[in-house]
């Protein structure tokens, strides 16, 4: 165990993810500090300095400059890396857990219960995320919490599939039937044999997952549903650029903060997911010790 | 490195050598000014159908106004330049299109009869022959009338022939009125086949070279409702029609051409993607939702159109419609007003600004006696939290929004200083009719403050409110609006709360239809330059707007203002009627029933050569008329 | 690895005692997994119906009616009655179903025509895009992971995952804006947005040109005309592009993990020991079975193609499914939600199917009994 986690903290790569993410943990603690808000009650909201379409760029009262309505940049970039991490953490923690059950079980019990439940994932797999997300959130209303309920709804059944694959795998081994043989629960070989020794490749994908659910999120803002209109959020701030990315005649670049603040934030956030994860795998996948070793 | 890896490296490099060899090849230069012949217009914006009795967008309009005519059409000005405009349009005056004369009483057009009914003869014009090579002809036009009026789609235009010319909205209406019953099933087929007798054959008869409609009482704004523009009275090819499989023009079989598709399908109306009008253009090919193709008429009874070939692309991606416009690949293009910026000033652009609209285009409605069940919208239901169901009963409340609105900053910087401040509900450019003199809210926040304490016996101003604005989405001025409501109301108590929600439209229709929305914002486009047309949805009691602000509006508008708008109606005196609209603008006034918001001045992008473009506020869009235009430079 | 292991079947309990030959039972496998599709599908459209019903009457309305001015002079129960939008939820889905059957899938407002129709129309745009995104994603992610796998662990190996993984964090969106502003934007105009330019437009829309597949690269190179096929091909560059690279990252590493993975085992060992070169030893013995993942990810590619669409026929103003389909959820087009349903379901059973068979195929260790 120790020996893996120097390597973790030696490997380049994941050295750069881990100190990413410890800064962004950093910036959402730090927020109400280095970005007070405006109305106590309502932190989420990003101050607005004016009616105008036009973004201002960085310079007195806003370091990163305005977007489109003169919603304060830097403002929706701190408070959005709260958003972030609770978009994350509650969207891979909680479809993680679904799909962990609904892959346990179907994979441990076999038979009629896993055709069941497969064909399930099947006809979840079957309706394409974004458009369901879509309509689900403007059915709901268009709020943060209705888009998390979107995005869990329809994105367990990966690790359903993940975890049955690799229990599947487990299951033929010894130390299972022999569990079996001293008479164990169902319940107990579950959770003491099967699932320690199968969870692992889960967890890096969920460690992975983190990043891109933010991008997907995201995704959901620029297509005009998600957190709502002036909400501290990663992807409303880009959509409010989608305008204005192309600059004017004469000077492409002209409303670059607009675009590549909040554009950099996101791909960091999920690049050091990225990175830790991957760094993950490479180290504790057993079957790629040895040789050159990490 | 492995040889295997060298040589993987190998096989990218050259792989990437050939891909730039095809990329420099293909590489140009900036595109020159484009083929003189061809017109390219791009917006948003998807077009229904082509079918002129059962169009009621404003893409569909566009397209049916260059290729079908009407009886009348409006004056056209053209604009010179960048901001100079030369007058020449008008909406209330006619010129003749298909008609040889404009009816009037002087000419003798216009008679009135004994029954209080009236009379408009139009003389046809002759030598005008249809895209197909058919000869116009009076019955023609008889025809194309009658189709609209039993055509009559749920939701569809007929209306607008239907009520001036049989005195009933809709010719479902009429049959149960003939047939003495609640419901349109239980009329017998003799009973049908009697309405169509009684009242659309002899609303328009042919007589001779001319055509004849007989109104039952007068209606002022009638040959508004004939002019080029209004896509619901463009004259069709009878024949033609009958040879796509349209209505045979008989009494007994009306019926099953009546509502195609029930008005949700509009592919089921025969003339849904065909076009055979007296148009400068012709269509060549419609791709629903992509773009629309036309090719000039060359056989045009006047003389043919300039360009060749005029095509209307629709690109909804702001930026990528842009970056066409700027290359030069589009010559016309739709710029919402946030974005002008982007586009004014580059060289080979040319903007037109202050153009005038005709619209209320948004305003913001108050709900009297809003209900208060299962509605998130009004927080608890009660003072605090929420409000009451009587909250903008009080005029004294409805004035203090009017004052709290910050309109010089709305124009300002929402409207890039191409607004204009407007009472309502009749449009600042429907003269006569609008009364400049009126006094018109400013922004106040100490007599809105005022206000807001004598409010309710101050029992408001205690306890302070909570509420939220709903705003239909796709339009960042309507957002904008109620923030600054948001904003402004805040301000003046921290007891007062507002949340500002964009949901889309069926949500929207939904919160409509069941009165629950406490303050909404949309918006009213012109059918035709009337008062009538803007003071019925803002005023009457079964308005579409007003019938749904809650039953202390509906009970206003009962009382004081459906009196006032049948008036308006009854006569066909510009100046009696001026008084009428007059009066209804003071009570609007007064009695704060919504707030006025700023509106928008036309604008037009186009790139420096294209000419005489022609304007007029009642053209579908301000572009839509392709017929005088021309590219190229005067000299 | 989890990638690949998950798509291993389970054996049928009743194919256990079957003695027949690998290809029967194949097929009976493969008639199996048919069988169970309808069942897919009424569960997804079950699920689809389902969510549009949380729509009240009035909401659903607001498909026929789409600005205020056709509310007036409308009696708004009259309407309900008329579209049946206050009928009971089992008669409305029965009367879905039994239009589906008569292949009548209603009118689609979004897009302003029959939903059949326009499935027909946008179809053939979508499946261009797809498959000229298949090739740079399938050769870039193989050859990028081999060479990643191979130099394993040395400064190539770390900047290719470097450059997938950046890849893979950038929203498709921002970097489909940003290349078209590099490449249309004003310094050069090379890759404009849409599908064809004004003057290939009128050419492929004339009547000498014959319209074999709807997709205009193969229609112009059958019609032997290279100036529209320069022309398509101009605009397909950058769209395939943006769909292609977030795979790409995907792709790098599931082969790359897969190759490090199978080079190791026992029989390349053996096969080095015996002294055969590396690349054959690559070529032949590791290539093929690390292909299986590959396999693995094409499958999950057509699954998911819908939502990759989505943003790239947004940005490159393609009018193809992806595109409707945003208009279509926004609007609540009903028909067309179920529709898209449909194709999906059908989409992702087959290709699961044939993922599974082409997968029992490539490794012979996998058998039915």
């Amino acid at each position: 165990m120790k020996r893996k986690l120097i390597k973790l903290l030696t490997n380049p790569l994941s050295v750069v993810g881990l100190a990413l993410i410890f800064f962004f943990v950093g910036v959402a603690i730090a927020a109400p500090w280095i970005a007070p808000p405006e109305d106590p009650d309502e932190p989420y909201r990003v101050p607005r300095d004016g009616w105008s379409s036009t973004p201002k760029p960085p310079g007195e009262g806003h370091i990163f400059g305005t977007t489109q309505g003169q919603y304060d940049i830097f403002y929706g970039v701190v408070w959005g890396t709260r958003t972030a991490f609770r978009v994350s953490l509650m969207v891979v923690g909680l479809s993680s857990i679904i799909g962990i059950i609904v892959g346990t079980l179907a994979a441990y019990y076999g038979g009629a219960v896993d055709s069941v439940l497969m064909r399930i994932v099947d006809v979840f797999y079957s309706i394409p995320y974004l458009v369901a997300a879509m309509v689900l959130t403007t059915i709901l209303g268009r709020s943060l919490t209705n888009a998390l309920i979107a995005l869990i709804v329809f994105g367990w059944m990966g690790y359903a599939r993940l975890i049955r694959g690799n229990i599947l795998s487990v299951k033929e081994e010894e130390y299972v039937s022999s569990a079996n043989a001293v008479g164990a629960t169902d319940f107990r070989i579950i959770f003491r044999h099967i699932l320690p020794n199968s969870i692992f490749p889960v967890v890096v994908q969920a460690s992975m997952n983190m990043g891109t659910i933010v991008i997907t999120a995201a995704t959901l803002s620029f297509l005009g549903v998600g957190a709502p209109s002036g909400y501290a959020d990663w992807g409303q701030m880009i959509s409010f650029a989608r305008n204005w990315i192309l600059g004017i005649q004469g000077n492409t670049f002209q409303y670059w903060y607009t675009v590549v603040i909040p554009g950099a934030s996101i791909t960091l956030f999920c690049l050091s997911w990225n990175l830790v994860g991957d760094a993950f795998r490479d180290i504790m996948d057993p079957k790629l010790q040895g040789g050159g070793g990490m | 490195m492995s040889s295997t890896s060298k040589k993987s490296l190998i096989f990218g490099l050259s792989f990437v050598l050939i891909f730039s060899l095809m990329i420099v090849g293909f590489a140009q230069d900036k595109p020159e000014v484009k083929n003189p012949n061809l017109l390219n217009v791009v917006t948003s914006g998807t077009a229904n159908t082509l079918d002129p009795a059962y169009t009621y967008d404003t893409a569909s309009g566009t397209i049916i106004q260059n290729v079908y005519e009407n009886l009348l059409r409006y004056p056209y000005g053209t604009v010179d330049g960048n901001e100079k405009k030369t007058e020449g349009y008008s909406v209330s005056s006619f010129e003749p299109l298909l008609a040889a004369k404009v009816p009037s009483k002087d000419n003798g057009l216009i008679r009135e009869t004994a029954g209080g009914g009236v009379i408009y003869e139009f003389p046809i014009r002759q030598g005008v022959t249809f895209h197909n090579g058919n000869k116009l002809t009076p019955e023609d036009v008889e025809y194309s009338f009658e189709r609209t009026m039993i055509q009559d789609r749920s939701g569809g235009p007929s209306w607008m022939i239907l009520q001036p010319l049989t005195g009933y909205g809709s010719i479902k209406s009429i049959v149960k009125a003939v047939a003495g019953v609640d419901e349109f099933a239980d009329a017998t087929s003799e009973d049908r086949v009697a309405a169509f007798n009684s009242f659309i054959d002899p609303a328009v008869e042919t007589k001779g070279n001319s055509v004849v409609f007989k109104l039952p009482k007068s209606y002022p704004p009638f040959l508004n409702i004939l002019t080029h523009g209004s896509a619901w009275s463009a004259i069709m090819d009878k024949e033609w029609v009958i040879e796509q499989g349209g209505w045979p023009g008989t009494a007994d079989t009306w019926v099953e051409y009546h509502n195609p598709g029930g008005g949700s399908a509009a592919e089921d109306s025969v003339l849904y993607d065909v076009m055979n009008g007296t148009g400068p253009f012709k269509l060549e090919r419609w791709d629903p939702g992509t773009e629309v193709v036309f090719s000039r008429n060359d056989n045009y009874w006047r003389e043919p159109a300039k360009v060749k070939r005029f095509i209307i692309q629709k690109i909804d991606e702001w930026g990528t419609r842009r970056l066409k416009f700027i290359n030069g690949e589009a010559d016309i293009c739709y710029v919402p007003l946030q974005y002008l910026g982007q586009v004014e000033g580059t060289e080979g652009v040319k903007v037109q600004k202050h153009l005038p609209t005709i619209q209320m285009n948004p305003a913001a409605f108050f709900t009297q006696d809003v209900i208060v069940e299962n509605n998130d919208l009004v927080g608890s239901g009660t003072w605090g939290d929420g409000i009451p169901s009587n909250f903008f009963n009080d005029v004294k409340v409805r004035k203090a929004f009017n004052y709290a609105f910050e309109y010089d900053a709305f124009i300002e910087q929402v409207l890039q200083g191409l607004g204009y401040k407007t009472n309502g509900p009749v449009p600042k450019n429907m003269q006569p009719y609008y009364n400049d003199d009126l006094e018109l809210y400013s922004h106040d926040l100490d007599k809105a403050e005022q206000l807001l304490k004598e409010a309710h016996g101050g029992e408001l101003w205690e306890k302070g409110f909570t509420f939220t604005i709903l705003y239909n989405t796709g339009n960042e001025s309507r957002k904008t609006a109620s923030n600054i409501f948001e904003a402004n109301i805040e301000k003046i108590n921290p007891n007062f709360e507002i949340k500002v929600r964009g949901v889309d439209w069926s949500t929207y229709l939904d919160q409509m239809i069941g009165t629950k929305m406490p303050l909404f914002i949309i918006g009213w486009l012109a059918d035709f330059p009337d008062p009538h047309n803007f003071v019925t949805p803002f005023m009457a009691s079964d308005g579409t707007f007003s019938g749904w602000q809650g039953e202390g509006m509906v009970e206003m508008a009962k009382e004081q203002f459906d009196p006032l708008i049948e008036q308006g109606m009854a006569t066909v005196d510009v100046e009696k009627r001026k008084k009428t609209y007059y009066e209804l603008q003071k009570l609007a006034h007064d009695l704060a029933i919504d707030v006025w918001l700023p509106q928008a001045e036309g604008t037009r992008i186009l790139r420096s050569w294209v000419q005489d473009v022609p304007f007029n506020p009642m053209f579908a869009n301000s572009w839509s008329y392709a017929y005088p235009i021309w590219k190229g430079y005067e000299d | 690895m989890g990638w690949v292991r998950e798509s291993i079947p389970d054996p049928p309990f009743y194919l256990i005692f079957w003695e027949g030959t690998r290809a029967e039972i194949m097929l009976a496998y493969t008639t199996r997994r048919v069988l169970v599709l309808p069942f897919v599908l009424l569960g997804i459209l079950l699920i689809i119906f389902g969510m549009l019903q949380l729509l009240s009457a009035n909401q659903r309305l607001s498909t026929f009616i789409s600005s205020p001015a056709e509310l007036k002079n409308t009696d708004i129960e009259v309407l309900k009655e008329e579209y049946g939008l206050n009928d009971p939820i089992w008669v409305r889905f029965g009367r879905w179903l039994d239009d589906v059957v008569h292949l009548r899938f209603g009118w689609s407002e979004s897009a302003k025509m029959t939903a059949k129709r326009a499935f027909l129309r946008f179809f053939p745009v979508s499946i261009e895009l797809a498959l000229w995104s298949a090739l740079p994603i399938i050769l870039g992610g193989i050859w990028l992971g081999t060479v990643a796998a191979v130099n394993h662990n040395n400064v190539v190996d770390h900047i290719t995952r470097l450059f997938a993984i950046v890849g893979w964090s950038l929203p498709s969106f921002v970097a489909g804006l940003l290349l078209l502003m590099v490449f249309y934007g004003g310094i050069v105009t090379w890759f404009p947005p849409g599908r064809l330019g004004l003057e290939a437009s009128e050419i492929v829309h004339s009547a000498q040109f014959v319209r074999y597949t709807q997709l205009n690269t193969i229609d112009a190179l059958l019609n032997w005309n290279w100036f529209v096929f320069t022309d398509a091909v101009r605009h397909i560059i950058l769209p395939a592009i943006v769909m292609s690279y977030v795979r790409w990252a995907m792709l790098l590493r599931i082969m790359r993990s897969s190759l490090l993975e199978t080079l190791r085992k026992d029989y390349v060992q053996t096969a080095r020991a015996k002294g055969l070169k590396e690349n054959v030893v690559i070529k032949k013995h590791a290539r093929r079975n690390a292909l299986i993942p590959v396999v693995t990810v094409a499958g999950i590619y057509v699954a998911f193609l819908i939502n990759g669409l989505v943003i790239t026929e947004t940005i490159f103003d393609w009018h193809g499914l992806g595109r409707w389909a945003v208009t279509a959820a926004q609007q609540f087009d009903t028909s067309t939600l179920m529709l898209f349903a449909l194709f999906n379901g059908v989409l992702l059973v087959l290709a699961n199917l044939v993922v599974d068979l082409i997968y029992a195929y490539l490794d012979p260790r996998v058998t039915y009994d």
